[in-house]
C-alpha cells in the first residue's frame, strides 16, 4: 500500500547502466559544446558558424533528453514521452516562430528593410508616444 | 551610494536607509518611506519577541520550516502571501491617497503625498508584490494543500524539492521586503522595460532588487510546476483516471504545464537584462546592436500565460464551490476540462496584445488580436457552466458563494473590457491609460483574489480543524467587492478621459471627483484587509464552537473531505481505491462512507530536513550580495547552493516510518468520533451543530 516517495534507485540492477547513460550524455554534451566554441573561433564564414552552432545546440538538446531525462520512444512510456515531445515542440515553435514573425516585422519597419511590410503611412508609431 | 565599491560591504553604507533620507530631506514622501521601514523593523522585532515569549521557535523549526509535508508547505505559502498582500494593499492605498492629492497647478506642477520617484517605486513594488509574491504563493499554496488530497496521494512527488521551491519564493519575497529598509526599489514598473531599466538610465540598486527577486522566485515557480505535473501524472490513487479527477486538479495540471513552459521565458529575459547591467552586454541597450523590443517580446511570452496561471486555479476553486454549496453535481465537467486545457494552450499565442503599440504592422497586431478574442470563448463556456451548476440548486449563501457572485458580476465586466482592448485600433486609444489599469485589476481582483480567498475559506477547516466565521467572512467578501467597485470603476472613466497610468500628477481638475471616489474605494480595501485579519482572529478565538472534527463540514463530494479535520500528516490511513468521478459522493450514496479500511500498513513519510531552509538562506544571501555588489558573499552564496545539493545527495536519508498500529489507533478514534457526532443538516451548516459530519441523506452532488 505504501511506497517510498524519496525516489531511490535500485542499487544493484540499474545503477551501472544508468551511470553509463549519464557518462555518454556528458561526453556528447562536452564534445558538442567544445565544437560550438571551436566553430566560433575558426575561420569559417559567419553563416556557417551560426549553422554549426545551432546544429550543435539541437543535437545537444536531443542528447540531454535521451541520456539525462530518460526520454525514450521505445519502451512502456513511449506514448507519454512522444506526447510530451510533440507538445513541447509545438509550444517552442509558437514562441520561436512568433518571435521571428514579430521581430522581423519590427526590424523591417525600423530600418526600412525588406523583410516586413513598411508602414501604411498614416500611423507612425513613434508619434503616438508623447 | 557613491564613490568606491568597498571589498567588504560592496555599495552598502549608512546613507541607504529611509531614515537617513528623512533627516536629509524632511517631507511627507520621506516620512512615509521612513514610516514604512519602521513598520517593517518594528513588525520584525514584535514577531521575534512574540515567538521568543511563547517559545514557538522550536515548534516553528521542527513542525514547519523543516517539514516536507505538502500541506504544511502550502499553508506556509499562503501565510507568506497574506503578509505580502497586506503590504500590497497598503501600497495601493497610499497610491490612491497620493493621486487624490496630486492635482498640479501651473505654478506648482507636482504635488501630493509622495515624491514622483517614490510614487514610481510604489507602483513598481505593488505590481511585483501582487503578481509574484501574493497571487503566485496563494495559488501555489492552495494547490499544494489541496491537490494531493484530491488525488488520493499522500504527498507531492518531490517533497524536498517542494520545500526548496518555497524557500526560493520566500527568498525573493524577502529581497523585495528588505528593499523597503535598505536602498531603493526599481522605478520601471513591474515589467521593468529596458532601456530605462538598463545601467545607463537606472544605475542604482533598484532594478537589481527586482531582477534577483524575480530570478530566484521564478526558479522556485518552475520547480513547483514540475512537481505538480509529476504528482498529477504519477501519484494519482489507483482508479483515479484523468477524467475522474476533480476540476481543481485539472486546472492545477494546466497551471503546472504553463509554469513549466512560461517561467523560463521570464528567467531568460531577466537574465539577459542582468547580463546587460552586470556584464556590459548589449541585449537591450540603445547602442551596439541592442534591441529593447525583444525584451517586451520575451517578457510577455511569459507574462500572458502568467495571467492564466493566476486565474485558472481560481476557476478550479469556483468549480468546486459552485457544486458543493448548491448541492448539485458540477454541470458540464467535460466542457470545463476542455475549456481549461484550451485556455492553457491558447494563452501561449496571444502575448503580443501587451505591446500592440510598439510599432509592428497592422497584420501582426490583428493576428494576435483575433487570438486574444478567441480565448474569451472557453472562459465564457466556464461562466455558463458555473451558472448552470447553481441553477435550481439549493444554494447556501456562504462566504465562498458571496465571492463567486461577486466574481460573476465583476469578472464578466473585466473580461469584456479585455475583449475591447483586444481590438488593436481601440488599444491605440486607451493603452497606457488608467482604463488598462482598471481592466487588469478587474480580472485579477474578482478572479484571482476572490477565488483564492473563497478557496481559503472553503478548505480552512481541513487545515486547522475549525471553520472561519461566516459572519465576518461575508463582511470581508462584501468589503472586497465594494472596495473593488469604488476603487477601479472610476479608473475606467478616468482612462477614457485621458488620464495616463503611472502618472504621479495631473493638471485636469475634472479628474479630481473620480480620484476621490477611487480613494474612498482604497479606504474600503483597507477595511477589507482589516476585516480579513479579524476573520482569522475571531475564528481562532471561537475555535471550539467552530470546530468540525468530522472533517466534512460542507457535505462535499471529493476525496479530501473523507479525512479528519485537521487532516493528519499521512492524509489517508490507506490509499483509497477510486471507482467514480465524485468518489466521496458516490460512497455517500452507497451508504456508510466512513467505513474503516480492512487493514492498515506502515506508512513511509519523507523525513524532516533543513535542506530547503538552508538553500533559501544561501539564495537570499546571494541575491542581496549581487544587489549591493558584495562579491565575496555572492560567490559564497552561489557556491553554497550546489554544495548543499551535493551534500544531501551524498547522505543516505531514511524515510520516517509511521507504524501501522499508530495509524490504526488514530483512524479508529476518528471513526468512533464520526459515529458519535450528530449529523448536521444543510440548514445547520453555519451553526454550532455543524461538527463536520453532514447528513448524507441530503447529499445530491
Amino acid at each position: 500500500m505504501t511506497k517510498p516517495n524519496t525516489g531511490e534507485l535500485d542499487p544493484q540492477g540499474k545503477a551501472a547502466s544508468e551511470i553509463r547513460s549519464y557518462a555518454t550524455g556528458f561526453v556528447i554534451s562536452l564534445l558538442l559544446t567544445v565544437g560550438a566554441f571551436a566553430a566560433l573561433l575558426s575561420d569559417l564564414p559567419t553563416t556557417w558558424k551560426i549553422a554549426l552552432i545551432c546544429g550543435a545546440a539541437l543535437v545537444q538538446i536531443v542528447a540531454h533528453l535521451r541520456n539525462f531525462l530518460h526520454l525514450s520512444l521505445a519502451d512502456a512510456q513511449s506514448e507519454e514521452d512522444l506526447l510530451l515531445v510533440l507538445f513541447s515542440v509545438c509550444l517552442l515553435a509558437i514562441m520561436a516562430g512568433g518571435t521571428w514573425y514579430i521581430m522581423s516585422d519590427l526590424g523591417g519597419r525600423m530600418h526600412g528593410g525588406s523583410q516586413g511590410e513598411v508602414g501604411d503611412g498614416h500611423m507612425e508609431p513613434d508619434r503616438t508616444h508623447r | 551610494m557613491s564613490g568606491q565599491t568597498s571589498p567588504i560591504f560592496g555599495n552598502l553604507d549608512w546613507s541607504v536607509t529611509p531614515f537617513t533620507d528623512v533627516l536629509q530631506h524632511p517631507g511627507t514622501s520621506t516620512i512615509i518611506g521612513a514610516f514604512a521601514a519602521s513598520v517593517l523593523v518594528l513588525g520584525a522585532i514584535a514577531a521575534v519577541a512574540l515567538f521568543t515569549r511563547m517559545r514557538w521557535w522550536g515548534p516553528l523549526y521542527r513542525n514547519w520550516l523543516t517539514s516536507p509535508d505538502a500541506k504544511r508547505i502550502g499553508i506556509m505559502y499562503i501565510a507568506l502571501a497574506l503578509i505580502m498582500l497586506a503590504r500590497g494593499i497598503i501600497e495601493g492605498f497610499v497610491m490612491r491617497a497620493h493621486q487624490a492629492s496630486a492635482l498640479g497647478t501651473l505654478a506648482q506642477r507636482e504635488g501630493g503625498l509622495v515624491a514622483p520617484d517614490h510614487f514610481a517605486q510604489l507602483f513598481s513594488t505593488h505590481g511585483t508584490i501582487m503578481i509574484f509574491f501574493v497571487a503566485m504563493p496563494l495559488l501555489i499554496g492552495l494547490i499544494n494543500f489541496v491537490l494531493p488530497q484530491q488525488l488520493g496521494a499522500r504527498d507531492m512527488a518531490f517533497p524536498v524539492l517542494n520545500q526548496v521551491s518555497l524557500g526560493l519564493t520566500a527568498a525573493g519575497a524577502a529581497l523585495v521586503m528588505i528593499s523597503l529598509l535598505v536602498g531603493d526599489f526599481g522605478t520601471g514598473g513591474w515589467t521593468m522595460y529596458p532601456p530605462y531599466t538598463g545601467k545607463i538610465f537606472s544605475p542604482g540598486e533598484g532594478v537589481d532588487y527586482w531582477l534577483w527577486a524575480i530570478l530566484i522566485s521564478g526558479m522556485g515557480s518552475t520547480l513547483t510546476g514540475m512537481n505538480f505535473a509529476v504528482t498529477i501524472f504519477k501519484e494519482r490513487a489507483p482508479g483515479m483516471h484523468f477524467m475522474r479527477m476533480p476540476l481543481f486538479c485539472w486546472t492545477s495540471l494546466c497551471v503546472a504545464i504553463m509554469l513549466i513552459y512560461a517561467m523560463p521565458a521570464l528567467t531568460v529575459s531577466s537574465a539577459m537584462l542582468a547580463l546587460d547591467r552586470y556584464a556590459d552586454f548589449h541585449f537591450f541597450t540603445n547602442e551596439a546592436g541592442g534591441n529593447m523590443m525583444n525584451y517586451a517580446n520575451i517578457f510577455w511570452m511569459f507574462g500572458h500565460p502568467e495571467v492564466y496561471i493566476l486565474i485558472l486555479p481560481a476557476f478550479g476553486v469556483f468549480s468546486e464551490i459552485s457544486s458543493t454549496f448548491s448541492g448539485k453535481r458540477l454541470y458540464g465537467y467535460t466542457s470545463l476540462v476542455i475549456a481549461s486545457m484550451s485556455i492553457a494552450v491558447i494563452s501561449f499565442t496571444v502575448w503580443l496584445h501587451h505591446f500592440f503599440t510598439m510599432g509592428q504592422s497592422a497584420a501582426v497586431n490583428i493576428a494576435f488580436g483575433i487570438a486574444t478574442m478567441v480565448i474569451g470563448i472557453p472562459t465564457g463556456v466556464k461562466i455558463y457552466d458555473w451558472m448552470a451548476t447553481m441553477w435550481r440548486g439549493r444554494v447556501r449563501i456562504t462566504t465562498p458563494i458571496v465571492y463567486l457572485t461577486g466574481f460573476f458580476l465583476l469578472f464578466v465586466i473585466g473580461g469584456l473590457s479585455g475583449i475591447i482592448l483586444a481590438n488593436p485600433s481601440i488599444d491605440y486609444q486607451v493603452h497606457n491609460s488608467t482604463f488598462l489599469v482598471a481592466h487588469f485589476h478587474n480580472v485579477i481582483i474578482p478572479g484571482v483574489l476572490y477565488g483564492m480567498l473563497a478557496g481559503i475559506h472553503y478548505w480552512f477547516p481541513k487545515a486547522f480543524g475549525f471553520r472561519l466565521s461566516e459572519t465576518w467572512g461575508r463582511r470581508t467578501a462584501f468589503l472586497f467587492v465594494g472596495g473593488f467597485v469604488f476603487t477601479f470603476m472610476p479608473l475606467y472613466v478616468l482612462g477614457l478621459m485621458g488620464m495616463p497610468r503611472r502618472s504621479p500628477t495631473f493638471q485636469n481638475p475634472d479628474f479630481l471627483p473620480w480620484m476621490y471616489i477611487a480613494a474612498f474605494g482604497g479606504v474600503l480595501m483597507l477595511c477589507a484587509l482589516a476585516s480579513l485579519i479579524w476573520t482569522f482572529w475571531t475564528s481562532y478565538r471561537h475555535r471550539a464552537a467552530l470546530a468540525v472534527p468530522g472533517g466534512d463540514p460542507w457535505n462535499g463530494s471529493t476525496l479530501e473531505w473523507s479525512t479528519p479535520a485537521p487532516v493528519p500528516e499521512w492524509t489517508f490511513p490507506c490509499i483509497p481505491q477510486v471507482t467514480a468521478r465524485h468518489e466521496w459522493g458516490e460512497r455517500k450514496r452507497a451508504g456508510d462512507p466512513w467505513k474503516a479500511p480492512a487493514e492498515y500498513t506502515d506508512i513511509e513519510m519523507p523525513a524532516n530536513t533543513a535542506h530547503g531552509l538552508l538553500i533559501a538562506i544561501a539564495t537570499f544571501a546571494f541575491g542581496f550580495a549581487m544587489v549591493w555588489h558584495i562579491w565575496w558573499l555572492a560567490i559564497l552564496g552561489v557556491l553554497a547552493i550546489p554544495g548543499l545539493v551535493i551534500f544531501r545527495a551524498m547522505r543516505i536519508i531514511e524515510p520516517r516510518i509511521i507504524p501501522a498500529a499508530e495509524v490504526a489507533e488514530a483512524d479508529g478514534r476518528f471513526r468512533q468520533l464520526v459515529a458519535s457526532l450528530p449529523a448536521a443538516t444543510r440548514a445547520d451548516e453555519e451553526t454550532e451543530r455543524n461538527r463536520g459530519v453532514p447528513d448524507i441523506a441530503e447529499f445530491a452532488g
